[in-house]
């Protein structure tokens, strides 16, 4: 981070009110150039990791996550002896802080609630039917690993999250697994591929909105870069599934909100997700 | 929801795969550069070679918390290298602390060496009292480029942070019957700063190595220079514009 400039100075020691001025200079357009419910320009890469069944790699602006999707062979539970298991996790990039207690602690807390509301999401939209990961009822079952790394982080991580997941799903493929009917060991067929099956209808899909407060007046910032994040009163995660059906809901505490801003930010998640849609769909 | 207690690699009861797995040596491997793509860090890259793929951040240089005698005089050069979980065919779970795999010895090994590597090209005493912190992340490993991906990527990086450096350091690993010889050279000084090679050879066999190795470091070095010039050429347009 260079100080020489007075812009990156302001910018240093009081964001907030850097971001003010910029609004009022710039006729309301955010550091980027974008208007506030404008989102930043979404890159799709596919299948790049050849060690993964499916894998893909996300651009929202600047920020960029991988996502991979491998499997383990495990024992299902008691409980249900046709269930698999899901794992997420989410690493998001070290910082030079790394090494120091409370910023680490930080990190690791960002990471597992993130991947805690992901698999929330996978489970709560029936994205992934967990029966489908039975290869043999009591004995065997696949346990699905999904993980994000995100190499850099420029806001918006839970909806790039959410995309590359939908991305990788589609490019999925698991090798086929049958059981030896004598020893009951798996065989494991790693040249025959078979597509992993989901549930194609939900396309569960995430808008963000930084809620900040400018002239006395609640903005509603659509795909907030980290700055926007940091200065925001608080911050809303819509997901909606393919009927525009909510899913979750999630609004950090901050700002007191009315059901009426609620339906506000509802229709413009709704237009934002189907601009996603659209751009999953291409 | 509860996870289970033991998970099996599926590849333990993979009954087609073919043990005798040829090194197929593609000449023509694709080279990937590119660099300033991550916004905290003071410099940043990411290095594709081949099917390797490694991103690198550096920090840098800010005050040291370190009182020893050495920093007083040049900078401390602090190192950090870890596998993301899909990195390898064996998936490592990053929310498993292990205190005894072999992956964190790796992982230290392979930092010493990219010090080794960098040490003669940094200006270390013009950065006194200070630390250069570089964070890498190995995303995918095909196990031979490796160790020449992490000192590319970190000799990109140290360019994007603007540290005064003698010459950049560009890696080659070659693979010869199952054994890596790795060579660190600096192009424009014509020495060479670090060379790690584990396997037999008569001093003949090396000398063609080492060539054939430097040989290929110069394509590479040639590569970061068309980096590192489009990149000057860009930010000099945009600086006019606004100017």
């Amino acid at each position: 981070m260079s100080l020489d400039n007075h812009e990156e100075l302001q910018k240093f020691i009081d964001l907030s009110e850097h971001y003010r001025t910029y609004l009022d200079e710039h006729d309301h357009s955010r550091p980027d150039g974008r208007k506030f419910h404008q989102s930043r320009s979404v890159q799709i890469l596919d299948s790049l990791l050849q060690h993964s069944y499916g894998s893909s790699m996300i651009r929202f602006g600047n920020t960029t996550v991988i996502c991979s999707i491998t499997g383990q062979l495990t024992k299902p539970s008691l409980k249900s002896l046709r269930s698999g298991f899901i794992q997420t996790v989410v690493l998001l990039p070290r910082t030079q802080a790394w090494s120091t207690y409370g910023r680490r602690q930080q990190i690791i807390n960002e990471n597992l609630t993130l991947s805690q509301h992901l698999l929330d999401i996978i489970y709560k939209s029936k994205l992934i039917n967990l029966e489908d990961l039975c290869i043999e009822e009591g004995k065997w079952v696949w346990r699905l690993q999904i993980d994000f790394q995100c190499l850099n982080n420029d806001g918006n991580l839970f909806d790039s999250c959410l995309f590359a997941l939908n991305i990788a799903l589609r490019h999925t493929s698991f090798p086929t697994v049958k059981i030896d009917p004598d020893t009951q060991k798996p065989l494991v067929y790693t040249k025959e591929l078979i597509p992993f099956q989901y549930n194609h209808e939900q396309e569960p899909l995430c808008c963000t909105l930084a809620i900040y407060e400018y002239e006395q007046e609640y903005r509603f910032l659509i795909d907030p870069t980290v700055e926007e994040e940091n200065i925001a009163k608080s911050i809303l995660h819509y997901v909606l599934l393919k009927n525009d059906q909510i899913c979750l809901i999630h609004k950090t505490s901050g700002a007191p909100f009315s059901i009426e801003k609620f339906h506000q930010c509802y229709s413009l998640a709704r237009d934002y997700i189907l601009q996603l849609r659209r751009k999953l769909n291409q | 929801m509860e996870q289970p207690d033991e998970c099996f690699d599926p590849l333990q009861f993979a009954v087609d795969l073919d043990l005798t797995k040829s090194t197929k040596i593609n000449p023509d491997e694709k080279v990937y550069i590119s660099k300033s793509l991550i916004n905290q860090a003071n410099g940043s890259s990411y290095i594709e070679l081949s099917s390797t793929k490694v991103t690198c951040a550096i920090y840098g240089p800010r005050e040291t918390s370190s009182s020893s005698d050495e920093s007083y005089s040049k900078c401390l050069l602090e190192t950090s290298i870890k596998f993301s979980p899909f990195a390898r065919q064996k998936r490592v779970d990053p929310l498993l602390i292990q205190y005894d795999n072999d992956e964190d010895c790796e992982e230290a090994e392979l930092c010493s060496r990219l010090e080794e590597a960098l040490l003669p090209c940094i200006l270390l005493h013009k950065y006194p009292k200070s630390q250069i912190d570089i964070i890498i992340d190995v995303i995918e490993d095909d196990g031979q480029h490796l160790l020449s991906a992490i000192i590319l990527s970190a000799t990109v990086a140290l360019i994007d942070a603007c540290i005064e450096l003698y010459d950049t350091v560009v890696a080659k690993s070659l693979k010869v019957n199952n054994s890596l010889f790795t060579l660190g050279y600096m192009p424009n000084l014509a020495q060479v700063s670090c060379l790690f090679f584990d396997g037999e050879a008569t001093p003949n066999e090396l000398d063609l190595l080492t060539d054939e190795a430097v040989k290929q470091c110069q394509v590479l070095h040639k590569a970061i220079c068309k980096v590192v010039i489009n990149d000057l050429k860009s930010a000099v347009a945009l600086n006019r514009k606004t100017i």
